[in-house]
């Protein structure tokens, strides 16, 4: 539950740090009914203060609107090259698209801290089923979302940007 | 108390076991079945909790919805290691001595491995019956194709094929394969994009296996699946048109596949055929007779008369609870517990010791894969594993030189040899450092171009293949594991060669980029003539009491009556002579109704 407007400025931040990192629109995010999930989550593994450190790194290109390219390298340079943010991005991002947290490194723990849900599992059977993987290969999550008899005798869907 | 006496005593709740039992009830006999495992599955909400178990697993293998039973142990294939020489790799269920790992695992839960099978119904053709008088390979079966053909029908309705007679063809056979006017319940699963690329762009393919001309061809597969109703398809047994079995407990779920990508390990509407709808057939449907099945009854051995070699009972124990033990009795008895549990049985017994043979001759289809990415988006992760094959190595004079095989065409991308699409996911973020938009046109570029095929090798029978027991090894409730010896012969060795060069020239012709690797840290690692080839199992475990026309080199006769206990049936895949490269579950079907008309007339 998100009581406060701290709280959710903070979802709405955790939501935007997903959406550059993923590729996906905020509403895409949303449409996964897993974004709160989410936020708990990385919330609880990293720390609230970490988390804010996080989106504070990123904080220019989130606030004002730059070229893209120079939005890939800020992105890049302050956060998936940084030895505190890397890891913890790259396991959102795994964590949006597989529906899985990707523990983080060793070296990460012992620098920062562990926690005992920074463990490697697939969070639930609907964190599967809504990984962004599916979307992004025009298919559907394998065991679910069934496309229909015969629909696999269709041409591939075009990229779905 | 007096023990009650059934006509037929089952051990094992899969396909064999079901079909006979099912057979048998329409006679009026009373039978029962003693399951190792648990009867989840029968229970819409249980088979429901089967899929929950599967989305949630990390690794998404063959047995991942199906959780291991500590009392009634199965194999797993993310226990397959590479063995070191002299020392048996026991992590698994199985214990290995190798030289090469066995890879190949089966389901021990009610409804058995046709739980996780495929669903391809392939006949076998009619030189896989006689490898030896033809190719000097293997044995000959005592059956010859037309002996089976009636059963084959018979299968093809039980388990409720879906194939179209017109689109099938097949090396070595003629019309009078499926004979006159032959139709399939259902209409072909249709074909995948996939399908009709490789269709258009290797018509009139010709591979030249030294001086043999290979006509390529893409065909359809049959298929245990649900399709479209054939209208011009009488049922026998009704003698109406057929009606699809939906899943068990769900009247208007499965009668079509839903495309849900998945059918290994489960299909999540039971679209797919399981020995589930046969059971449910058998203990709820009409019929005289009665099945009653009883799970959780783990059998650890026969107790067999020494005057007359008859079996007096089948031994078991249950659980939970003081694993006391109990007798079941019956005028028969059959097991159909698996070839590998059914060796395993019959050698805890001390039975049917004249051959020789029992737990010899363990076989598979060992499974290569080779896989490239295609010059433009295929499709792929859309639809049933395998709709179409490319039966063209299926026989032909090579057999004198090398394993005859089966090519699928697969319609998960790289899934089986990568596990893909989420080794990509893993790949792009943490190696190619990807993120954003980037990532997303990345993955769908890569991996809708992915492509792969499988090949399914015939191995020869060999004795020193084999499955046996050592009281060192024994699981939580003191019943044997199974011990294997495995290995590879050079002929299979020479069809992996043949299998991989027939690959490249079609990669060339497709201009896909080749990514197939193998490498000497993959437990199915085998170098031949210079080059390295990784084999996976396909899950077809065949062998160990093997039928024939005399006792003394066989275990079991043409029926599956075990020569040496004339009360005593051993089904299923273990009774087959030879793998061929057909996937084996419909020749094991059309076997079970053949074995069944021998006990209805034992029972007389």
């Amino acid at each position: 539950m998100l009581v406060t407007k701290m709280d959710k400025e903070k979802f709405d931040n955790f939501l935007l740090l997903s959406s550059k990192l993923t590729g996906f629109p905020k509403l895409d995010l949303l449409g996964t009914g897993l974004a709160l999930d989410y936020y708990d989550l990385v919330k609880s593994i990293i720390g609230d203060t970490i988390l804010d450190q996080l989106y504070n790194a990123g904080i220019e290109i989130f606030s004002k609107d730059h070229e893209v390219t120079l939005e890939e390298e800020y992105i890049r340079d302050k956060i998936l090259s940084d030895s505190k943010f890397g890891p913890v991005a790259r396991s959102m991002i795994k964590l949006w698209y597989l529906g899985q947290w990707d523990p983080l490194p060793a070296g990460w723990r012992a620098e920062f801290g562990s926690h005992t849900e920074d463990t490697g599992r697939i969070i639930s059977s609907e964190s599967y089923q809504e990984g962004l993987v599916w979307v992004a290969i025009a298919a559907h999550p394998m065991g679910a979302k069934q496309p229909g008899f015969g629909s696999w005798t269709q041409p591939p869907q075009k990229d779905l940007r | 108390m007096k023990t009650k006496v059934y006509d037929v005593v089952i051990v094992g709740a899969g396909i064999s076991g079901a079909l006979v039992a099912d057979q048998l009830k329409r006679k009026g006999r009373s039978v029962l079945i003693l399951e190792a495992g648990l009867d989840e599955g029968l229970k819409p909400s249980s088979y429901q909790d089967y899929l929950e178990h599967f989305y949630t697993q990390e690794v998404k293998v063959p047995n991942s919805p199906y959780p291991n039973n500590p009392n009634a142990p199965q194999s797993n294939v993310l226990d397959i290691q590479k063995i070191e020489p002299g020392k048996p790799d026991v992590s698994g269920y199985y214990v290995q001595y190798g030289p090469l790992p066995f890879s190949s695992t089966n389901t021990r839960a009610v409804g058995g491995t046709t739980l996780h099978w495929l669903g391809i119904c392939l006949r076998m053709l009619p030189n896989d019956f006689r490898m030896r008088s033809k190719y000097g390979y293997g044995v000959d079966w005592p059956l010859k194709y037309k002996d089976l053909k009636s059963y084959y029908e018979q299968a093809e309705l039980e388990i409720g094929v879906s194939a179209d007679v017109e689109d099938l063809w097949y090396p070595g056979t003629n019309a009078s394969f499926f004979g006159k006017g032959y139709r399939f319940p259902m209409h072909k699963i249709p074909p995948s994009y996939l399908d009709q690329v490789l269709t258009r762009r290797l018509k009139g393919m010709i591979y030249y296996d030294q001086q043999d001309e290979v006509k390529i061809d893409v065909v359809s597969i049959p298929q245990g699946r649900n399709s479209i109703p054939n209208k011009h398809y009488i049922d026998p047994r009704t003698n109406k048109p057929y009606q699809p079995v939906s899943a068990v407990g769900h009247p208007h779920m499965g009668e079509r596949c839903e495309g849900n990508s998945s059918c290994i390990p489960i299909c999540p509407v039971q679209a797919k055929y399981n020995a589930l709808k046969t059971l449910d057939k058998a203990v709820n449907g009409k019929g005289k007779g009665r099945v009653e099945v009883r799970t959780q009854c783990v059998v650890s051995r026969l107790e067999i008369d020494s005057d007359n070699g008859k079996i007096k009972g089948v031994i078991y124990q249950h659980y939970p609870g003081s694993h006391k033990e109990r007798t079941a009795v019956g005028k028969c008895y059959v097991l159909a517990a698996s070839a590998i549990e059914n060796a395993k049985l019959m050698l805890a017994s001390g039975a049917a010791k004249t051959s020789g043979q029992l737990g010899c001759n363990l076989m598979d289809h060992p499974y290569l894969l080779t896989w490239a990415l295609m010059p433009d988006p295929v499709g792929p992760f859309r639809g049933p594993f395998s709709t179409s094959g490319i039966p063209s190595f299926r026989d032909g004079p090579f057999r004198k030189r090398h394993s005859a095989f089966r090519t699928d065409i697969g319609n998960w991308g790289w899934n089986f040899p990568t596990g893909a699409p989420f080794s990509d996911v893993q790949l792009m973020v943490d190696q190619h450092n990807l993120f954003g938009k980037e990532l997303r046109n990345q993955l769908y570029n890569s991996v809708q171009k992915q492509f792969r095929f499988g090949f399914l090798i015939e191995q020869i029978p060999q004795t020193s293949n084999r499955v046996t027991i050592d009281p060192n090894h024994v699981d939580a409730m003191g019943n044997y594991r199974p011990v294997i010896y495995y290995n590879l012969s050079e002929y299979e060795l020479a069809g992996f060669a043949t299998a991989k060069s027939f690959s490249d020239q079609v990669f060339q012709r497709l201009g896909a980029a080749q990514f197939t690797s193998y490498a000497p840290s993959d437990p199915g690692f085998v170098q031949y003539e210079g080059m390295g080839y990784s084999f996976h199992g396909s899950g077809h475990i065949v062998g160990t009491h093997r039928m024939g026309n005399h006792a003394h080199d066989s275990v079991v006769s043409k029926t599956q009556k075990c020569w040496d206990h004339q009360n005593l049936y051993l089904v299923g895949c273990g009774s087959m002579p030879t793998i061929g490269t057909s996937n084996p579950t419909l020749t094991m079907a059309a076997l079970a109704l053949q074995a069944s008309e021998s006990i209805i007339n034992d029972l007389r």
